[in-house]
């Protein structure tokens, strides 16, 4: 499972996470600025996460296609849990959920196991989507209907049917590139580094902002340097994908901009249910969907080029 | 073994988080716990929330002409939760008796109590009038001491009428203890007991 490329990978990430572990214990230790303390304890918590990203993440590949579906599976049935537990639902949806977490969701991952990409690229927009409502209307309860069939349906098709699309690439077929699971890797490393190059870069430069209203954290100026950095790094890792050095970065710039507006919109949806994070609410347990936000969107569109173009 | 099996499972389930308005000691001390009651799950909730010695002494109230009938049912309110069961009709059942002395006698008997003062179920989220048992165990020891819990998002877990669960993350608020006051009457203690109670509704409930 582990050839030379994805080995030297995995090298180069457990270098960089010592590395960012070590700064950010120095400055944890050194610093004096009161002000720059949130931004460090949010960096630990940030490189701590990643820990343990990094931890699963090599033994999901030690373990060949049928670990990546499964973490990716748990990852799934966790993050719809916050979007449910957030999202308001009534009585009459509870049997309409049951079957989302219980069968909708373990359905989706098992045919990604079993490379069946005819079914489970239209298995949740299709038969999902059709059978929520039903099951919905069968209990009898009107109120509110629409909005709450939709609420059901975004949380499958962000939280369950978008991130599936990660392992999924597992399945892919390219002709002259051995261990497809550098194709995951590569799509996490380029949104995690996006993600944490637009924080480093917001906080340090961010005068202008975005969208105040939706996300006040996110500024032109850290958007356009944590693009071109993340860019910058995904273009020199050009040789673990299949993609040429240009392809490479045109392809992390479509990587970055998805995440980013995937983290725009999951702001939305927290804005708008006035909460800041999908784990603040619930101390010590949240947070799954702030952390694969950049993913949702990304992972996708990611795997729908990269089918089409190279496969 | 069954006991720690069964709190695994609830906090699994439900993701409990648990949050102290004031942090005190709850490990040991005789105590009365009550909550508002929206689901069959609400004392497993508290149950599995609760330090393994409090755990180990708190019994759960619960309703003889509910979980008394059938044999599942008996065996998991008797044998598994260790449940104290009193008949909300006992005057009209021969032989049955009083519930507010058999609580009286598992007091005395030195056990923690889970009760719901509400008396059954609420399918809105408004916390009903309390019923007056709970100011009779206040007024027979003076010295005992009440713990508000509120329960927020557990009817989405497992709703009245339903026996599906679904692993929706709810939370746990636990208030300060309090006691009776000297010469307080019985309506005054009912209202001071559920408004201690009511205030430990956060601002933004899960249960939107």
């Amino acid at each position: 499972m582990f050839d030379q490329d994805t080995i030297l990978l995995l090298k180069i990430v457990l270098g960089l996470l010592i590395f960012a572990s070590l700064i950010g214990l120095g400055l944890k230790k050194f610093s004096t600025n009161e002000k720059l303390e949130p931004v460090i304890d949010n960096l630990n918590s940030r490189t701590k996460a990643w820990w343990m990203m990094c931890i699963i993440f090599a033994l999901a590949l030690a373990t060949g296609g049928i670990g990546s579906v499964i973490l990716f599976g748990i990852t799934s049935f966790l993050a719809l849990r916050e979007f449910i537990t957030i999202t308001p639902s009534k009585k009459a949806d509870h049997k309409t959920l049951f079957w989302v977490f219980f069968i909708i969701t373990p359905i989706q991952y098992y045919l990604i196991y079993i490379d069946w990409y005819g079914l489970f690229s239209i298995f949740i927009p299709v038969y999902a989507f059709l059978y929520i409502p039903a099951r919905s209307a069968l209990s009898g309860d009107s109120e509110n209907f629409l909005e709450r069939t939709a609420k059901i349906q975004w949380g499958l098709m962000i939280s369950v049917y978008c991130i599936s699309h990660a392992p999924a690439l597992l399945t892919l077929k390219i002709p002259n590139y051995d261990n497809p699971a550098k194709l995951l890797f590569y799509l996490v490393l380029i949104v995690q580094l996006s993600d944490v190059f637009q924080y480093v870069f917001g906080k340090l430069f961010g005068r202008h902002k975005i969208a105040p209203k939706v996300s006040p954290n996110k500024t032109w100026e850290g958007f356009i340097g944590g693009v071109t950095s993340a860019v910058i790094v995904g273009t020199f890792f050009y040789w673990a994908t299949p993609f040429s050095m240009l392809e490479a970065a045109g392809m992390s710039l479509i990587i970055t901009l998805l995440g980013f507006l995937g983290g725009l919109t999951m702001s939305s949806i927290k804005r708008d249910q006035g909460i800041k994070d999908f784990g603040t609410m619930i101390e010590g347990h949240g947070g799954i969907l702030d952390r694969m936000d950049s993913i949702c969107f990304s992972a996708p569109i990611y795997f729908h080029l990269v089918r089409y173009f190279y496969s | 073994m069954t006991a720690k099996i069964l709190v695994l499972l609830t906090r699994l389930i439900t993701g409990v988080s648990v949050h102290f308005v004031n942090r005190f000691d709850i490990s040991n001390k005789q105590r009365i716990f009550y909550s508002n009651h929206s689901s069959h799950l609400d004392f497993l909730l508290i149950w599995s929330i609760l330090p393994d010695e409090q755990r180990k002494l708190t019994r759960p109230v619960a309703a003889k002409d509910y979980w008394g009938v059938g044999k599942i049912k008996k065996f998991f309110s008797t044998k598994i939760l260790n449940a104290v069961l009193v008949h909300r009709k006992w005057r009209d059942v021969l032989g049955e008796r009083n519930p507010i002395e058999k609580l009286l006698d598992t007091i005395k008997s030195g056990d923690s109590l889970v009760i719901f003062p509400e008396g059954t179920r609420s399918l809105d989220f408004k916390l009903k009038n309390f019923k007056s048992g709970i100011y009779h165990l206040a007024e027979s020891y003076p010295e005992l001491e009440f713990v508000p819990i509120y329960i927020d998002n557990l009817s989405r877990v497992l709703p009245k009428g339903e026996f599906l669960f679904i692993p929706i993350l709810t939370r746990a608020v636990i208030g300060e203890p309090f006691r009776i006051h000297e010469n307080e009457t019985k309506s005054d203690f009912l209202t001071r007991a559920r408004n201690n109670l009511i205030k430990l509704y956060p601002k933004e409930s899960l249960n939107v």
